[in-house]
């Protein structure tokens, strides 16, 4: 039981939504307790029904398609995004992650070990320029555990984003062909880079129910029935001389004397003779 | 006789303008929308989608072009205040339409189903409706108050928590389901919902997001916040 007053009426008020008492009074509760008693209970009643794992969709694919798609440029300005935007859109993306603006003008981006930066470049596309590269570089250098850094083209609609990695921004080794040794990610708007991002480093799973599997008890001597039929089956149809042959095609439609043993060996455990009854199978059979 | 706007007026937009404002108020019409989807519904369990494959995301589309297309000159309110009625209004038309044609438990056996109307009072008889629709600028407080608990429950709670939170505050799951799940008693699912729950709210006061301008105001005491709920 709990001592506060507020949280015993909280309670009592869980017991009024699960059908299990009539609602709580409040009466019996000084001024400043109610207050925050009635605070809690309508903000109780104001949760209910929202999808607390649900993330809204943006404004951009809200509009998208419609007759007032047309005002999507007004809505992202080319070259004014700024960190509040990335944040937004980042914080949109998963439930799971989280995105926070950083005293450098910086996004900091992070789910469980991922953690990667947001940079804001004001360009149309994410060009890595050797002021960025040092940009980044630093970055990286600042924070060890930071294993991307994404630099945003604030000037472009979507917000085109080069995500890289601590090996991509150091001195690198061209090949004989004048490529790179390493091929960056492509270029994609933000909220995609992200999502990509994450499904990499944080996969999502689909559960697995295991105690419905288990669920299920295993039928041993519908198994062995089976396993019976599809050995004398086979058996049956080889071209075998003599005893073999009729001992086989004797046992053809009698499987199930096999499945019994192997119930009652799985009951009885070692008090039956297995050599025995196998015999005397074999000799019912023949 | 409304008058929709011409495009250049839509540009001129005050919420077209403002970004943050726009974000801010459609976050909150989804959370009215799914609260009136789903804000009663007697089985926390169930597909959150209407029957005829609607969901919350195309209700918030619809709502969101309505109050784009609204004109400024005929705002006899604030645009939150005005959003959380569109928001309202296109979800219970989603829910008529999802309805339609539902036999009602009430439903003589001998009515044919196809004029069976099953109104919303009818399928969601259990609460009564506490959603400030007298009050639409506290119905936006309130539902912006919970979007930002969500937030700092995303934030700062141990999976256990989460699910205990989110379950009984959100999903409106009892707490011996829970209990189920977690291999706790009940009791100790209610006593972790309402530790978490003044956790958050006490979090929330230091949140320069939350709103507090009409909330009753109270002199009890706001502990420190460091830390999680497990250490109060």
């Amino acid at each position: 039981m709990t001592d506060d007053p507020v949280e015993a009426v909280v309670l009592a008020f869980l017991d009024h939504l699960e059908g299990l008492a009539p609602r709580p009074t409040l009466d019996h509760l000084e001024p400043d307790d109610r207050a925050r008693a009635q605070e809690l209970l309508d903000g109780l009643v104001a949760a209910r029904g929202i999808d607390p794992r649900a993330s809204r969709p943006s404004v951009e694919s809200l509009l998208m398609g419609t007759p007032l798609s047309g005002l999507l440029p007004a809505l992202n300005p080319v070259g004014n995004a700024d960190v509040t935007t990335v944040a937004r859109v980042l914080a949109g993306v998963d439930p799971r992650a989280r995105a926070e603006i950083r005293p450098d003008g910086t996004v900091a981006y992070s789910y469980l070990d991922l953690h990667a930066r947001f940079l804001l470049v004001p360009t149309e596309n994410p060009v890595v320029s050797e002021q960025v590269r040092s940009q980044v570089r630093a970055l990286f250098e600042a924070d060890p555990d930071t294993s991307r850094v994404g630099v945003v083209a604030a000037g472009s609609h979507d917000l085109v984003t080069q995500l890289l990695a601590p090996d991509e921004v150091g001195h690198s080794i061209t090949t004989p062909r004048g490529e790179p040794h390493t091929r960056w990610e492509p270029t994609l708007p933000l909220a995609l880079a992200a999502r990509r991002m994450l499904e990499q480093s944080a996969p999502e799973w689909p559960s697995f129910d295991f105690d419905q599997a288990h669920s299920e008890p295993l039928d041993l001597t519908a198994v062995a029935a089976e396993a019976a039929r599809r050995v004398i089956e086979r058996e049956a149809g080889r071209f075998y001389r003599g005893d073999k042959r009729r001992a086989y095609k004797g046992l053809v439609g009698h499987e199930q004397l096999f499945a019994e043993l192997v119930a009652r060996v799985s009951t009885h455990g070692g008090d039956l003779d297995l050599m025995m009854e196998t015999t005397r199978i074999i000799q019912a059979a023949a | 006789m409304r008058t929709r706007p011409t495009f250049s007026a839509r540009l001129s937009h005050p919420l077209v303008a403002d970004r943050a404002r726009l974000d801010k108020i459609t976050d909150n019409m989804y959370a009215q929308i799914h609260r009136v989807l789903h804000g009663r519904t007697r089985d926390p369990g169930a597909e959150r989608a209407l029957s005829g494959g609607e969901s919350a995301e195309d209700v918030l589309q619809d709502a969101l072009i309505a109050l784009l297309e609204y004109d400024p000159a005929n705002l006899r309110t604030t645009w939150e205040a005005l959003s959380v009625g569109i928001a309202r209004k296109k979800a219970f038309a989603a829910l008529r339409r999802a309805t339609k044609g539902r036999r009602s438990e009430r439903t003589a056996a001998e009515d044919p189903d196809d004029v069976t109307v099953v109104s919303i009072d009818v399928a969601h008889v259990d609460l009564p409706d506490e959603s400030d629709e007298a009050d639409p600028e506290r119905a936006f407080e309130r539902a912006q108050q919970q979007l930002v608990l969500l937030r700092l429950a995303r934030e700062r709670l141990t999976d256990r928590e989460r699910q205990v939170f989110f379950g009984i505050h959100f999903e409106g799951l009892t707490r011996a389901a829970l209990a189920a799940d977690l291999g706790l008693t009940s009791q100790a699912v209610g006593q972790m919902y309402v530790r978490v729950l003044r956790y958050l709210y006490n979090a929330a006061r230091d949140d320069p997001t939350f709103p507090t301008t009409n909330a009753p105001t109270t002199n009890a005491p706001t502990p420190p916040t460091k830390g999680g709920p497990r250490d109060r």
